[in-house]
């Protein structure tokens, strides 16, 4: 028997040129040796052929992979002639199924639950859309999505979609490489709209409509290549536009969090001076009544009344926050900085209650 | 809010202030930062122990005539305005003879400052005064009113990068790029967004600069046109101003007194 180890560094030893349309780098193909590793794969899906297909033949009992037969379309063999007949594919695993994604893909029927679904089919809009749609009823609690080429617009689209949404947790990026784990929220569904369930679209509802003919683009921009959580710039992008609204709307802000981030959101965006913050929100009871930078103290609860958003400021506390004002639907809860794993887990957490309290009503 | 409300530490931001000087845009200033921050920005004018107090209560800061003391501000940036103290004595002296402020017209009892023009009789008020004495003798009223404020201009340190100075008569006409250069100076990031600090403190500037427009309707702005000191300070009152500030003008960065009109 092969190990993965042994697996990875025959991949490591492959040519650079060794797929048309060039390869997963190594330390994402380890990333994949290490998220794929750690649970039963059944089933996969793979779009596109390359190195993974090799790699994900020894991880997976059974892998279907969606390939172009790009020896026709580039005119020499490549990427599917060369992994169908490397040695390092594991024999009897994989099952090709050759030509266009858009039609190949879309005609299948999947019977069985999947526990990896690897999307790197064609980039163009609205291919890796298509691709998701196709794919993610089928992946089952605790199944890996990856999404390669995340720096490719169209793709960072459904990035930016996938890290907000209920159904997954982003367990990290490796470079172009996104690694996303199903959550046990309920799968949305394919036939029906709700798309006011979707954290990605209620917290920017609306979208700013009246200017369209010009360039601006109003709506929150998320992180980009170089960008760190930490980084103010990233603050600014994001909260910016949303300061200048609240202050000429004359919006009451709460900001929740008296900590060193809260600190680092002044440091970051000397702006809220501008804006009317009425209150500091804690939940520590002995907090309440004291003040932070000549500010009052409240609680939480306190908001309902008197704030019209509250400004969630904290990296590490920032779900207990949401948790907090989830009862309160006439505050706006607002994010001080994108939303990483943990706010997924959370939202698919909150949903799950949700419905189940639903239910229970029911 | 009570005294004895319990703060919770934080990390200090760096004390903003304006350090500008009476007749200096001293009102400009004002106009611009009340506009950008709102109640965040409080002018304590020549209140220096007010200042010490409450600075911390305040994003921005504006203060006049005196030298703050650094130690007692943490970590800050100050921006700095100066003016020519020629200019300022023409300035003010005009100004001053009025009667256009309120203190200007209180009798000599109710002075509240230290620096009492010898000139003043102890039943006038200070526009009395200038209005009483020509204007030789009020130029010198008012380099006497003046004489500590120009005193402390001669104690600010000069390699303090903390603390950055613009003149006057460099602003006059650049007042949006150097309003825009204090928001840098403060450490406000400048991004393509209409509400940065920085943004803001540009349109206002722009709306507030001496341009004709202020000048016809704001009566606190006589004229802005630097070097005025050259058609009115007499041999006399250059005298007395050498003699009273020997150093002064060359501290500051300024002609030499040797060029007034007035002499040649």
């Amino acid at each position: 028997m092969t190990s993965i180890a042994e697996v990875l560094k025959g991949l490591a030893a492959l040519p650079e040129d060794w797929h048309a349309a060039g390869c997963l780098e190594m330390p994402n193909l380890e990333g994949l040796a290490r998220h794929a590793s750690t649970r039963k794969i059944r089933r996969s899906v793979e779009t596109g052929t390359g190195k993974s297909t090799l790699l994900l033949s020894h991880l997976s009992e059974h892998h279907l992979c969606f390939s172009l037969d790009d020896a026709k379309s580039l005119g020499d063999g490549h990427s599917l002639e060369r992994a169908s007949g490397s040695s390092l594919l594991k024999p009897g695993v994989v099952e090709f199924v050759v030509g266009p994604t858009q039609r190949t893909l879309m005609a299948h029927t999947f019977s069985e639950p999947l526990q990896l679904v690897f999307i790197d089919g064609p980039h163009g809009y609205p291919f890796p859309d298509l691709e998701y749609f196709k794919l993610y009823p089928h992946l089952e609690t605790g199944g890996l999505l990856v999404v390669d080429d995340i720096h490719i617009p169209t793709i960072r689209n459904l990035f930016n979609f996938l890290r907000e949404d209920p159904m997954w947790c982003l367990l990290e990026t490796v470079g172009k490489t996104a690694f996303f784990e199903r959550t046990s929220a309920p799968t949305f569904s394919q036939s029906g709209d709700d798309w006011w369930l979707q954290p990605y679209n209620t917290r920017r509802f609306p979208v700013p409509y009246n200017d369209l003919n010009s360039l601006n683009d109003d709506s929150p921009v998320f992180m980009g290549a170089g960008e760190t959580e930490a980084d103010p710039a990233v603050y600014r992008k994001r909260l910016l536009p949303l300061l200048g609204r609240w202050a000429s709307d004359g919006k009451r802000v709460a900001i929740f969090g008296t900590g060193a981030h809260t600190d680092f959101l002044w440091s970051a965006l000397p702006e809220l001076w501008r804006v009317n913050i009425v209150a500091y929100l804690d939940t520590k009871a002995e907090n309440t009544g004291s003040t932070y930078r000549n500010v009052k103290v409240q609680t939480p609860e306190w908001t309902a009344e008197n704030a019209d958003v509250v400004l969630c400021s904290s990296f590490e506390h920032e779900l207990t926050q949401m948790a907090f004002l989830d009862a309160m639907p006439s505050v706006k809860v607002v994010l001080s900085h994108p939303v990483t794993k943990l706010h997924a887990q959370f939202a698919a957490k909150a949903k799950e209650d949700r419905e189940k309290a639903k239910a229970e009503a029911a | 809010m009570s005294e004895n409300t319990k703060q919770i530490p934080h990390a200090p931001m760096p004390t903003l202030v304006h350090c500008g000087h009476h007749k200096c845009l001293t009102v400009f200033v004002d106009r611009c930062f009340q506009k950008v921050l709102g109640g965040h920005f409080r002018n304590f004018f020549q209140d220096a122990a007010g200042f010490y107090e409450e600075h911390q209560r305040y994003a921005v800061t504006q203060t006049s005539d005196f030298l703050p003391d650094f130690s007692r501000l943490g970590d800050y940036k100050i921006s700095r305005f100066i003016r020519d103290p020629r200019d300022l004595i023409v300035s003010g002296y005009f100004y001053h003879r009025r009667g256009t402020e309120a203190w200007t017209n209180q009798p000599r009892d109710q002075w509240r400052w230290q620096n009492v023009p010898r000139a003043m009789r102890a039943d006038e008020t200070y526009a009395q005064l200038l209005q009483r004495v020509d204007q030789e003798d009020g130029l010198i009223a008012e380099m006497e009113f003046r004489a500590p404020h120009f005193e402390s201009m001669l104690c600010w340190p000069a390699d303090d990068p903390r603390v950055k100075t613009w003149k006057y008569e460099d602003i006059i006409g650049r007042e949006v790029e150097v309003m825009d250069a204090v928001g840098e100076h403060y450490g406000w990031p400048d991004d393509d967004d209409p509400f940065t600090l920085r943004a803001a403190l540009r349109h206002f500037a722009n709306r507030w600069k001496a341009n004709d427009t202020l000048r016809a309707w704001d009566k606190h702005v006589r004229d802005p046109r630097p070097g005025q000191w050259r058609d009115v300070f007499t041999p006399k009152v250059q005298a007395v101003f050498a003699a009273r500030f020997p150093d002064l003008i060359e501290t500051l960065g300024y002609e030499p007194i040797a060029r007034s009109r007035r002499t040649a």
